[in-house]
C-alpha cells in the first residue's frame, strides 16, 4: 500500500532521511521504531502529505500522496501533538470532520464515544485532560473509517484501560475492514502485541523491514552451559553478544534458532536452552552494530 | 495519477467565518457609527448653520463622503483577517495537522481568501446600502459617492489582503509577517525617504528635498491620497458658498490596482505551493528572500545611520565637505557589517554565522554599498548636475530674500542657465555652504514646476558677495544670479507685480517712529486729512517715487545676504502700497511658488516694502505728500532695536 522509494530529506545541512526505501502492504500493522533522532516522525510527516520530500518517491496505492486530496480523505492521521481548533468541543471537531472525510460515519463515532464515557462531548477539548484529548482524536480517526491511519506514538499518555480499548478498536478496524495502520512508537513492548511488521529505523534510514515472525526468528536467544571452557563456534553462527555468568553463557546469536540450536549441540553443551527475544532485544542488538549501544556509565 | 482538486471546501470556510466573525462584526459596527450614525446626528443638529452660510444636507452629505476612510480600513482589517484565518502557517503542531487534513493548499488558500474577503467586504457593502436608504430617506440621490466609497474600500481591502497573504506566506512567525505586511505596503516609499534624508545631508543643492513622496508603488498610501469622492467648496466675499463640486478621483488607478491585487494574490499562492512546512517559526520561510532581507536592511539603515552619524559629528565642528562624506562612508560601511551579520543571526536564529560564506557575502555587499556611495559622491546620476529641459518646464521659481516666479520662456530659459552656472562651481558654494552656513547665508531655492506636474526643487545656502568670507570664485558664480533677480524690469513684474505699470495705488501705509524723552520709540500710522481722490493722487506720487528708486537700485534688491533685512541699513518703519487693478488679475507670484492649494483670483495687492535711508526718491515724496513730517520720523533697524 505505501511504498517509499529513495526519499531523501535535508533540513539545512543536517540529512533527516537518507535515500530511505520503506514498504507497507494493505492491511498490515506495521510498527516503525528506532532512536531518538532516526527520522521516525519525518518519514510519517510525508507520508501524511505534510513534507515534500527533496528527492525520491512516495506513493499510495500507486498515486503520489503529496497534494492529493481523495487520497488524503481515505488515511487518518494522529500525530504525536494533536490539533484541536482552541474553541471546539467534542461535537464541533466531529462536525469538521464530517464535513473534511468523506466516509466520515457518525453512527459510528457516537457507538465509539459510547466507549469513553468520561468524556464530555460538549466541553472544549482543550480543557480536557491530554488522555482525553488523545482519546478524541481516536474517536475521530476511526469514525472517518479510513483505509489507512498513521499513528505517531498513539497510546502515549493514556492509561492502561484505555490502550486497551483504543488498541481492541485499532484490531477490530483491522480484522473488519482491512485497515492498514502505520505506528511509530518507542513503546516495543506494546507494538510487539499489535505489529506484524516491523521497520527499524536509524539514521533516516530503514535498517531492518521485515514482518515481526521473520524478525524474532531471525536472531535466537541461546542459554548454554559447557563444562570446561566455551568452545569455538562454528563459521556459520554470527554471535552478536555473549554475556557470561559462571558456567551459564547467554548468547544472542544471528540466524534462524533451530539452526543455530543444531549448531551449537554439537559443541555437547551441559544444558541448552533457546529462549524467545523481544522485540526491544532485537531492537537494542540490532542498533548495537549501528553504534547505538548502551553505554557504561563510569562516574 | 493525481487526483484533482477543488477550489473550495465547506468545511473550511465554516470553521474560517467561526473565527473571524467577530472581526466582521467590530468593523460594521465602526461602519454604522462613523457612517450612517454620524450621518444623522451631522445633519440633524445642524440646520441652522447649513442654512446659513448656503450649505444643503447634500453638500453635507457629500463632504462626509469626501472626509471618510477607505484605504485605512482596508489595511487594518485585511491584515487582521488574513493572520486569523491562516493562524496555522504559524504554529508547527496546527501546521502539521492542517495539512494532514484532505485539503490541497489550493483549497486551503483559495478557501482562505474567499472567507477573508467576505468577511472585510460585507460590513462595507451593508453599510453602503443602510447608508444608501438613509440617503434616499432624505432626499439625497447621489448615490454615487457611497459605491465610489465602496469601490475605493473594496479595492483597498483586496490590495491589502493580496499583500497581507504574500507577507504571510514569506514569514513563519506571526509578528515577522504583520511587520512584513507594513514593510510591503511602504517599502517603496521608505526606501525612497532613505535616499531622499541622504541626499538631503550629503548632496549639493538637495538639503530641504521633501522627504517623503507618494508613489504608487506604496499602495496604502498612495489609495488614500490619490484616489476617493473629493468636494471643492468656493465661498464668495461674504463667506458663503458659491460653488460645491464634487468628484470621484483615482479610477484609473483603482482598476490598475484591481489587476495588481490578482497579480499579488497569484505570487503568495505560488509562494504557498512551494511553502516548506518545516519552516515554520522562521524568521522568512522564502530562501531567495533572506539575502535580499540581510543586505535590503543593511544598506538602506547604515546609509541613514551612517549619514545622520557623520551629520551629528559634522554639526560639532567645522569640516569640509569631503571630510563629512568620507566620514558618512566609513559609518554606514561599518554599521552595513554590524546589521548583515545581525539579520542573519536574526534569519538563521543562531550566533555561529561567522562562516567563510557569508564573510565572502558581506564584502560584496561592503564593496556595492561603498560603489552606491561613491556614485552618490561624484553624482553619477546626474541628479546634482540636474536642470530640467527647458521645454518641460511649466514655470520655474526663485526664492531668497523675495519670491519670484516666473512663466516667461525667455525667463525660464535665463533662470535655467543662470542654475547651471552655479551648478558648474559647484565645488566653490558647496564649500561655502559648509563652512559658512551661518554667516550672513541666506536660503536660494530654485523650484521647476514641469509641465508633468512634477516638481524639481534645488536650494543653494548663499552668502553675501561683499562678505568678508565671499571669494573670486564664488563671488563669479553668484554674481550673473544677482545681477539678473536684481534688474529693475524683473524686480517691478515680480515683486510688485504683473500690474506695476497699469494700477491704483489704493492705499500707501507708513508708519512714523517717534522717539520719547524717555529713549523709548512709539510708531503710529500716518494718517492724511484728505479727499479719496486727493489721496489716491498722493499715493501715485508715492508709488512713482519708489519705482524711480527701484530704476536706480536703491530698494527690493537681493543680496543672498539678508541686507535688506540689515540692522544697520534698513529702516524700522514699516511701509506697504496695495495696488489694485479691477480688470487685471493680479498675477501672484508667492501663491505660484507655494502653489497654493486654496487659489482665490486676487485683483489688488498689499507690498511690504523695506525701505533703507538710500531711497532717496521714496522718502522725498513720502514728505512731500504728508506721509512723513520730519526725516526723524525715520529710524533703521540698527538704532530701532538699539
Amino acid at each position: 500500500m505505501i511504498e517509499v522509494k529513495n526519499v531523501t530529506k535535508r533540513f539545512g545541512d543536517f540529512i533527516a532521511l537518507d535515500d530511505l526505501n520503506m514498504h507497507v502492504e494493505r492491511g498490515a500493522i506495521y510498527g516503525l521504531v528506532g532512536p531518538n533522532g532516526a527520522g521516525k516522525s519525518t518519514i510519517i510527516r510525508h507520508i501524511c502529505g505534510v513534507y515534500k520530500q527533496d528527492s525520491g518517491e512516495i506513493t499510495i496505492d500507486g498515486e503520489k500522496v503529496f497534494e492529493n486530496e481523495s487520497l488524503k480523505g481515505k488515511m487518518a492521521v494522529i500525530p504525536d501533538d494533536i490539533f484541536f481548533f482552541t474553541q471546539a468541543n467534542t461535537l464541533d471537531m466531529m462536525k469538521f470532520y464530517k464535513n473534511m472525510y468523506p466516509n466520515f460515519d457518525e453512527q459510528l463515532f457516537h457507538k465509539i464515544a459510547a466507549c469513553f464515557p468520561a468524556i464530555n462531548m460538549k466541553k472544549m477539548i482543550r480543557t480536557l485532560s491530554k488522555g482525553m484529548q488523545k482519546q478524541v482524536a481516536f474517536m475521530l480517526a476511526v469514525a472517518s473509517k479510513p483505509e489507512l491511519m498513521v499513528l505517531d506514538e498513539p497510546v502515549d499518555g493514556l492509561d492502561p484501560v484505555m490502550r486497551r480499548q483504543i488498541w481492541s478498536l485499532i484490531m477490530a478496524d483491522v480484522a473488519e475492514h482491512g485497515l492498514t495502520v502505520l505506528i511509530s512508537s518507542h513503546n516495543l513492548r506494546e507494538l510487539e502485541d499489535v505489529c506484524d511488521h516491523v521497520g527499524i529505523m536509524n539514521n533516516g534510514k530503514i535498517l531492518i523491514e521485515r514482518s515481526l515472525d521473520d524478525l524474532q526468528t531471525s536472531i535466537t536467544k541461546i542459554q548454554v552451559a559447557f563444562e570446561n571452557e566455551i568452545p569455538k563456534f562454528p563459521d556459520n553462527i554470527e554471535v552478536l553478544k555473549q554475556i557470561t555468568n559462571g558456567r551459564v553463557h547467554t548468547l544472542i546469536v544471528k540466524g534462524e534458532p533451530h539452526a543455530a540450536e543444531t549448531a551449537i549441540s554439537q559443541l555437547n553443551p551441559l544444558l541448552m536452552d533457546v529462549l524467545p527475544l523481544t522485540l526491544e532485544e532485537i531492537f537494542i542488538y540490532e542498533l548495537g552494530g549501528e553504534n547505538y549501544a548502551v553505554k557504561d556509565f563510569i562516574f | 495519477m493525481q487526483s484533482k482538486t477543488s477550489f473550495f471546501n465547506k468545511a473550511l470556510f465554516k470553521k474560517n467565518l467561526s473565527r473571524t466573525w467577530i472581526v466582521g462584526v467590530v468593523y460594521f459596527i465602526i461602519l454604522l457609527i462613523i457612517l450612517p450614525i454620524y450621518y444623522v446626528l451631522n445633519t440633524g443638529n445642524a440646520d441652522n448653520y447649513i442654512v446659513q452660510y448656503g450649505y444643503n444636507k447634500e453638500m453635507a452629505f457629500l463632504s462626509q463622503m469626501d472626509a471618510l476612510p477607505a484605504a485605512e480600513f482596508g489595511f487594518a482589517v485585511s491584515i487582521v483577517v488574513i493572520v486569523i484565518t491562516f493562524w496555522y502557517l504559524f504554529n508547527r503542531r496546527d501546521s502539521y495537522m492542517i495539512h494532514s487534513f484532505p485539503v490541497s493548499r489550493k483549497t486551503l488558500f483559495c478557501t482562505g481568501l474567499l472567507s477573508s474577503l467576505i468577511i472585510s467586504i460585507t460590513p462595507v457593502v451593508l453599510t453602503a446600502i443602510i447608508m444608501t436608504l438613509l440617503a434616499a430617506s432624505s432626499g439625497i440621490y447621489t448615490f454615487a459617492a457611497i459605491w465610489y466609497w465602496v469601490f475605493h474600500t473594496v479595492v483597498s481591502t483586496l490590495i491589502c489582503t493580496s499583500i497581507a497573504l504574500f507577507a504571510v506566506m514569506c514569514s513563519g512567525q506571526l509578528i515577522t509577517a504583520i511587520c512584513f505586511y507594513a514593510i510591503f505596503n511602504f517599502l517603496y516609499s521608505m526606501m525612497e525617504t532613505s535616499f531622499r534624508l541622504v541626499a538631503s545631508r550629503l548632496m549639493f543643492g538637495m538639503a530641504y528635498i521633501s522627504l517623503f513622496e507618494c508613489s504608487p508603488l506604496s499602495p496604502a498610501l498612495y489609495l488614500r491620497e490619490k484616489c476617493g469622492v473629493d468636494t471643492s467648496i468656493e465661498y464668495d466675499n461674504y463667506g458663503n458658498i458659491s460653488k460645491f463640486t464634487t468628484s470621484y478621483t483615482g479610477v484609473k488607478y483603482l482598476v490598475i490596482y484591481l489587476i495588481v491585487a490578482a497579480v499579488i494574490a497569484i505570487l503568495a499562492f505560488l509562494l504557498y505551493k512551494t511553502k516548506k512546512n518545516e519552516r515554520v517559526h522562521d524568521f522568512i520561510t522564502v530562501s531567495i528572500f533572506k539575502p535580499v532581507f540581510c543586505v535590503g536592511v543593511s544598506f538602506f539603515v547604515s546609509m541613514v545611520l551612517g549619514t545622520m552619524a557623520s551629520s551629528t559629528i559634522a554639526s560639532f565642528g567645522k569640516y569640509s565637505y569631503d571630510t563629512k562624506y568620507i566620514m558618512a562612508i566609513l559609518f554606514a560601511l561599518v554599521i552595513g557589517v554590524i546589521l548583515f551579520y545581525a539579520t542573519n543571526m536574526m534569519i538563521e536564529k543562531t550566533l555561529r554565522v561567522f562562516d567563510m560564506k557569508r564573510g565572502f557575502h558581506c564584502a560584496y555587499y561592503s564593496i556595492a554599498a561603498l560603489v552606491i556611495f561613491l556614485c552618490l559622491r561624484f553624482d553619477a546620476f546626474g541628479v546634482e548636475s540636474k536642470v530640467p529641459d527647458v521645454k518641460d518646464i511649466e514655470w520655474v521659481g526663485v526664492q531668497s530674500e523675495y519670491t519670484m516666479t516666473f512663466t516667461d520662456p525667455k525667463e525660464i530659459a535665463k533662470i535655467a542657465e543662470l542654475h547651471k552656472i552655479l551648478i558648474d562651481d559647484k565645488k566653490e558654494i558647496r564649500n561655502l555652504e559648509y563652512f559658512r552656513q551661518n554667516e550672513q547665508a541666506t536660503l536660494l531655492t530654485i523650484k521647476y514646476k514641469l509641465k508633468n506636474g512634477k516638481t524639481v526643487s534645488r536650494y543653494y545656502n548663499m552668502m553675501d558677495i561683499e562678505s568678508p568670507f565671499s571669494t573670486a570664485d564664488y563671488t563669479a558664480a553668484a554674481q550673473p544670479f544677482l545681477d539678473y533677480l536684481n534688474s529693475p524690469e524683473i524686480i517691478k513684474e515680480h515683486i510688485l507685480g504683473n500690474i506695476w505699470n497699469d494700477c491704483d495705488v489704493t492705499n500707501v501705509y507708513f508708519e512714523k517712529i517717534i522717539q520719547t524723552e524717555n529713549g523709548n520709540y512709539v510708531t503710529y500710522p500716518a494718517e492724511l486729512d484728505v479727499t479719496e481722490s486727493e489721496r489716491l493722487a498722493k499715493n501715485k506720487r508715492v508709488y512713482k517715487a519708489l519705482l524711480k528708486d527701484i530704476d536706480n537700485g536703491r530698494v527690493l534688491n537681493t543680496e543672498f545676504g539678508q541686507v535688506a533685512w540689515d540692522d544697520s541699513s534698513a529702516l524700522a518703519n514699516q511701509f506697504e502700497v496695495t495696488l489694485e487693478n479691477k480688470n487685471v488679475e493680479y498675477f501672484s507670484d508667492e501663491q505660484t511658488f507655494d502653489e497654493w492649494e486654496y487659489y482665490v483670483p486676487l485683483y489688488n495687492r498689499t507690498i511690504t516694502i523695506s525701505l533703507n535711508p538710500k531711497c532717496e526718491n521714496t522718502i522725498k515724496a513720502l514728505t512731500d505728500e504728508g506721509y512723513l513730517d520730519d526725516v526723524s520720523e525715520i529710524v533703521t533697524r540698527a538704532y530701532y532695536y538699539q
